[in-house]
């Protein structure tokens, strides 16, 4: 589960980065990079696109932070700015997927779910780890953005329905009605691993 | 037959473990200040000023601008009449004078009214009537500007004061 970070040091980030500190956006920027490249990366399935929307997603936070006036938490903010960049991004890349896919890190063979997943009589133990990766990645192109953002925060990054409403703005119910039928889908796609 | 709900759950976690290459996070930072610095270079100024006025603008509701406006419309209003009051003093006390003044003449029938300086008796002894009635006109008694330079004012009122002859020989 990701831990939310806490809002007040965010607070204090922001309020030195608007009132013309620079390097407490630096301080934001190292905090959230790795979540938010998360977010990217498991939306488009391709490091190099993901590494220039992320950089476009701090530049424009940048830009508007001073706009920011703290209706909502930072860590909700910038999540918003990255999904609709992407989703944008998306869009207009329409179905020219290319798959650059990232390796898989070594504290896989520790993960719990990895051994559940691949020992015993578990349908996946046979199937090779680069090709689950590949099958796994090829069914979250084939959902569309909306529920592959909700998959991507809600399956793999651990954001709760509550949080992920208010980044993409709408009722929890939404939220939780779009999870659904993504997993269906992914089901389906993903029924040859049985 | 379809994976259920928590393999689907337990395969897509291990998506976490899809990281870039090592040391990628250290050179993102140093990337981004780069690109930022070019960026500040490369933007011209106007486009640097449309973007502050856009995240501006962006956490701007409809309602709020409404307000905004609503209160600078009122604002505007106010100002508009201390000027006014400022630059005219007297004017909203005229104003009210004569539309006082107005508002008693309109409605009266007749406009009949008794003139009862000595001359205009005298000439009315000579006449058939002893109380001589002039007409006057509604444009004449609908001029509202009185001031202390004219001459004394004998118009009393529609009403009689008395229907009694005023003397007595």
């Amino acid at each position: 589960m990701t831990e939310e970070p806490a809002p007040n040091e965010d607070a204090r980030l922001v309020a030195r980065t608007q009132s013309g500190d620079p390097t407490a956006f630096d301080a934001l920027v190292v905090k959230y990079s790795p979540r938010l490249y998360g977010l990217v990366y498991n939306m488009t399935s391709n490091h190099e696109d993901t590494n220039d929307l992320l950089q476009d997603v701090f530049a424009k936070a940048y830009r508007s932070i001073t706009g920011f006036r703290g209706n909502s938490a930072f860590y909700t903010w910038i999540h918003s700015i990255a999904v609709n960049m992407t989703i944008n991004f998306l869009k207009k890349r329409g179905r020219r997927v290319h798959m650059s896919l990232d390796d898989m890190d070594a504290g896989i063979e520790k993960d719990k779910e990895f051994i559940e997943l691949t020992s015993g009589s578990d349908p996946v133990r046979e199937a090779d780890l680069g090709e689950l990766q590949q099958r796994l990645n090829e069914a979250m192109m084939k959902l569309s953005y909306d529920h592959r953002a909700v998959v991507t925060m809600f399956d793999i990054q651990g954001i709760p329905h509550a949080e992920i409403a208010k980044i993409l703005g709408i009722s929890e119910g939404t939220v939780r009605s779009r999870l659904f039928y993504a997993h269906r889908q992914l089901q389906n796609y993903l029924e040859e691993f049985h | 037959m379809p994976l259920d709900d928590q393999t689907l759950s337990k395969l897509l976690r291990l998506k976490r473990h899809e990281q870039p290459p090592p040391g990628y996070f250290e050179d993102f930072l140093k990337e981004y200040q780069y690109r930022q610095r070019a960026e500040l270079l490369r933007r011209p100024a106007w486009r640097i000023a449309l973007d502050r006025w856009e995240a501006f603008t962006e956490g701007l509701t409809l309602a709020r601008f409404t307000y905004g406006t609503a209160s600078v419309a009122v604002l505007c209003l106010a100002g508009a009449l201390t000027y006014n009051m400022l630059e005219h003093p007297g004017s909203s006390v005229r104003t009210s004078a004569v539309t006082l003044a107005q508002s008693a003449t309109v409605g009266k029938p007749a406009q009949v009214m008794q003139v009862a300086t000595a001359t205009q008796f005298e000439e009315g002894s000579r006449g058939s009537s002893l109380t001589p009635q002039i007409r006057i006109p509604d444009a004449l008694l609908n001029q509202p500007t009185v001031t202390g330079s004219q001459h004394p004012r004998y118009i009393l009122d529609a009403r009689p004061v008395s229907y009694d002859p005023p003397f007595d020989f």
